[in-house]
């Protein structure tokens, strides 16, 4: 069963047209990689799942619903820059997710907070992009969501950090739920898709399982390097 | 669920309206010492209109917190958090207008509540005398007495409670409009025109009407009249009479209710959040 379906989905800023009559559905339960090139439309499209982009034309649908009140109730959005206000201390992130968000685990996000070694009084405004990173981590994967959509999660970590991170994801995300993740360190993260979404020039080039497109001994990032190359 | 939005946006607001509060309250201590140390009575009478001047001050300041905090939360990074809540926009929308309310409201309080304090200082300071002599002038002049004014006062706090609503209505409209293709284009420009051209529309439109039907109150330190034509009535009730038109207020009322609806239809349907 599909968990994210689109069709015929187009949006443009201006004249430029980002995603050009896209059509594709994701399948439930899988890990899957978002990827292409930079301005390829990746944070768009995971603006539209999430219901923060209205006008464009086509259908979207996440779990049989238009994005909106109630898909945001079991969709995790883990955005590619901080959204906590910056007289937040960690503590009030931890409150506000758990007043508004009846799936979110308030011990769990305090163990990940801890785990992460962050003060629960630390203000946002006094931390790193690095730590700032850690909370939203910590706040978005604490919640039992059906779908969780993480716009590169690693982007503003340094490698040491990567790993733990990737572990992290891994260890706490909702068993039978939908990980949908943009990156571009296809490297450290290959190991975990279990399917893949290629887009480029505001099209789908290629939509499938990662056991299917690296059954001839290719990795993702050799499938990555081959579809860009004729692309770009 | 609209209990938690409110609880946190006030919360939210609270971090930029502190330092509006700050300061005023460091001007009121700072005028409490002139007037406690001070035998002038010039000053004594300065320090409380200081402390009035302030609050006016915080009366323009707040707006513009309210209209950057609307801004901030909704369209700048935190709209990531705001737009991705399980919460109807039409809820999101209320809370933020009546928390903001509460806010303005809060500092026009302490203003008028400073210049009600002000006019009881300058009678202590100056004496009686001086206030009678103040009345008498006013009655020279054709103008109610202080009984008739003061709940004239209160229908003025109905008025600008309703202003002010409309004030908060517009500035969330022009806000919204300016995040919405082409009026985009124009950034901050766009809102400021936005926000004064509706204003000064609401005003023309509602004031329209108010002439058309004078339906309202005339209010005397004797009686207060519900009348159909507050012009003929207060001729009729004389000099001490004061007119306060319903009609105005009502259909600004009715606008300020109405402008939450195209607001919400924007961030709905076209609203990109950057």
């Amino acid at each position: 069963m599909a968990i994210i379906k689109v069709d015929a989905l187009t949006k443009a800023y201006g004249d430029n047209i980002v995603l050009n009559d896209m059509s594709f559905s994701l399948p439930q339960g899988e890990i899957i990689g978002l990827f292409g090139p930079n301005g390829c439309g990746k944070t768009t499209l995971m603006k539209i799942l999430t219901g923060l982009i209205h006008d464009y034309k086509g259908n979207v649908l996440i779990d049989g619903v238009k994005p909106g009140e109630q898909t945001k109730a079991y969709t995790a959005y883990l955005p590619e820059q901080t959204f906590v206000h910056e007289w937040m201390r960690n503590i009030d992130a931890v409150d506000y997710f758990n007043d508004f968000f009846s799936d979110f685990d308030k011990n769990k996000a305090l163990e990940m907070l801890k785990r992460f070694g962050l003060s629960e009084k630390q203000k946002a405004k006094t931390m790193s992009k690095g730590m700032q990173e850690k909370l939203l981590l910590s706040l978005v994967m604490s919640r039992d969501a059906k779908l969780y959509i993480l716009d590169e999660p690693m982007g503003g970590v340094d490698p040491a950090t990567r790993s733990s991170i990737l572990n992290f994801i891994m260890d706490n995300y909702a068993e039978k739920s939908t990980l949908l993740v943009s990156t571009h360190l296809i490297n450290d993260l290959q190991s975990v898709f279990t399917h893949a979404l290629f887009m480029g020039s505001g099209k789908v080039l290629l939509n499938d399982s990662v056991e299917e497109i690296t059954k001839d001994g290719k990795s993702i990032e050799d499938i990555f390097k081959e579809v860009f190359s004729n692309v770009w | 669920m609209f209990g938690k939005l409110l609880k946190n946006d006030l919360k939210a607001q609270w971090h930029s309206m502190s330092v509006v509060f700050l300061c005023t309250f460091i001007v009121a201590i700072v005028a409490e010492v002139f007037t406690l140390t001070s035998d002038n009575k010039v000053v004594k009478v300065m320090g409380g209109l200081l402390v009035s001047l302030a609050l006016g001050f915080a009366c323009i300041i707040i707006i513009i917190a309210v209209a950057m905090m609307f801004s901030k939360t909704m369209f700048g990074r935190a709209g990531y958090l705001t737009l991705t809540l399980p919460v109807k926009t039409g809820s999101l929308l209320a809370s933020k207008t009546l928390s903001s309310l509460i806010w303005v409201f809060a500092v026009y309080a302490l203003f008028l509540g400073s210049l009600f304090l002000w006019v009881f200082q300058v009678k202590d300071t100056l004496g009686e005398e001086v206030m009678e002599s103040a009345e008498s002038l006013l009655k020279l002049f054709g103008v109610p007495s202080f009984l008739t004014i003061f709940m004239g006062v209160i229908s003025f706090c109905v008025s600008l409670a309703v202003l002010v609503l409309v004030a908060v209505q517009s500035l969330q409209l022009g806000l919204t409009l300016s995040h919405v293709s082409p009026v985009s284009k124009f950034g901050n420009i766009g809102v400021i025109v936005i926000f004064f051209g509706l204003f000064a529309l609401i005003q023309s439109v509602s004031n329209a009407i108010a002439d058309a039907l004078p339906f309202g109150l005339v209010i005397t330190p004797e009686v207060i009249k519900i009348t159909s034509d507050i012009h003929s009535t207060k001729a009729a009730l004389g000099i001490n009479a004061m007119g306060v038109n319903v009609v105005g207020s009502f259909v600004r009322l009715a606008i300020a209710i109405g402008l939450h609806y195209p607001t919400k239809y924007l961030i709905q349907h076209k609203v990109n959040v950057k």
